[in-house]
């Protein structure tokens, strides 16, 4: 492996999970999240191999948010409901605990699903991967207060859809 | 479900992962090439480097027990003579004192313990040595103070001393010593001309030591005397 590949490697093992996730929460499939997560670093690694990139994280982000806009765009915002949707409880819970975790998460997911795409982004780049405020203001390519009202106004929304469920 | 909560389940949507099958094998296509598992994945250059340091030093205290003819010995001979090559004169010649006596002391060892087949290189090891020191001493002498001559002189009569012993239980005749014969008379002939002995008997039986060419026998009769009249501050006033 050359020192190139061996470079994007650790990059590829760094963001994969995080770029997966961020995709998933978008288009709610495991197989659409997995064909536009390798073009995302498939993309990213033919520039790599072209040019310096100054922001790795930046870099991967756009263009998944790209191809995130190209999917819907080419299927008409049609969503495929994946039979690998992952469950998000602990294999030691209870059945009972695993129920009542699976249904909050599945509501907090399916509520954080129908917001704006900007607060979308926000809240999965904040609270999910735990991307501190400058970082998320360089990958949407905004001001630092604008995402911080972004964050603020998201949480709010994203609880009243909640409550409103 | 207040904002708190709202955060933890947000976090906890972190669950969500790839299969770890399907991250391998991305990775392979992307990069276009399979990675073989390496054996050691920890083995880099830096942990190779530090390995390989790790070895020699401690083949290096190991080695600090070799006697000569032991396969260790070079190693041990071969570090203590690059740290001799950074001193300064005056401590090189200290340092070879010491050196010597070390010598000495491997070549009691291999006496007491009768390991035959290790006299023959340490009796060597330990006249090359000595001839070194005494090399050493011959050329710091003349600017030497007081204070370092006496502890020259000193050394000198201590390791004499204990080479009579040490010869003796080997049945060696100090007369084998002749690789030494140049650096003796080197030194026999400095120490005269830089200390004043004032005993006549001992000067001519000296002089006619050295026309015999026993100039080992004259370094020793000159260290004793030295030794025994501490005057050497009569010619460094």
């Amino acid at each position: 492996m050359d020192k190139a590949s061996r470079q994007f490697s650790k990059i590829y093992d760094k963001y994969i999970e995080k770029i997966y996730r961020f995709i998933y929460f978008k288009v709610n499939s495991v197989e659409i999240s997995q064909d536009l997560t390798s073009e995302t670093f498939l993309k990213a690694w033919q520039a790599f191999q072209r040019e310096k990139i100054n922001n790795i994280p930046a870099f991967l982000y756009r263009t998944a948010r790209n191809l995130i806009t190209d999917y819907y765009r080419e299927k008409a915002k049609f969503q495929t409901v994946s039979f690998q949707n992952p469950s998000f409880v602990d294999p030691n819970q209870s059945p009972q605990e695993k129920a009542i975790i699976n249904s909050e998460l599945e509501r907090v997911k399916k509520a954080l699903a129908t917001l704006e795409e900007d607060q979308q982004n926000a809240l999965i780049l904040y609270y999910l991967e735990g991307i501190p405020v400058r970082e998320i203001a360089q990958i949407l390519e905004k001001s630092e207060n604008n995402v911080r009202v972004l964050i603020h106004r998201a949480l709010k929304n994203l609880r009243e859809k909640l409550t409103q469920v | 479900m207040t904002e708190k909560e709202l955060i933890k389940n947000l976090r906890q949507l972190r669950k969500v992962r790839p299969s770890k099958d399907w991250v391998i094998t991305t990775k392979q296509d992307i990069l276009g090439e399979t990675q073989t598992p390496r054996l050691f994945p920890f083995f880099n250059p830096a942990f190779a480097a530090l390995l390989l340091l790790l070895i020699f030093l401690g083949t290096l205290e190991i080695a600090k027990d070799a006697l000569p003819g032991s396969p260790l010995y070079p190693l041990k001979k071969t570090a203590q003579t690059v740290s001799l090559f950074f001193l300064p004169p005056q401590e090189k010649a200290k340092a070879s004192l010491i050196l010597a006596e070390k010598r000495l002391e491997e070549l009691e060892k291999i006496s007491k313990e009768n390991l035959t087949q290790n006299l023959s290189p340490a009796f060597k090891e330990y006249t090359q040595t000595k001839g070194e020191a005494k090399k050493e001493i011959a050329k710091i002498l003349p600017q030497a103070k007081d204070p370092e001559k006496k502890e020259f002189i000193s050394k000198i009569g201590q390791i004499h001393e204990k080479e009579k012993q040490v010869f003796a239980t080997l049945q060696i005749s100090p007369k084998e010593l002749s690789e030494t014969k140049t650096q003796d008379k080197e030194l026999v002939l400095t120490l005269l001309k830089t200390e004043k002995i004032e005993d006549e008997a001992l000067l001519k039986e000296i002089e006619e030591l050295c026309q015999n060419e026993n100039y080992s026998l004259a370094l020793e009769k000159i260290v004793i005397y030295l030794s025994k009249n501490q005057n050497l501050d009569k010619t460094n006033p």
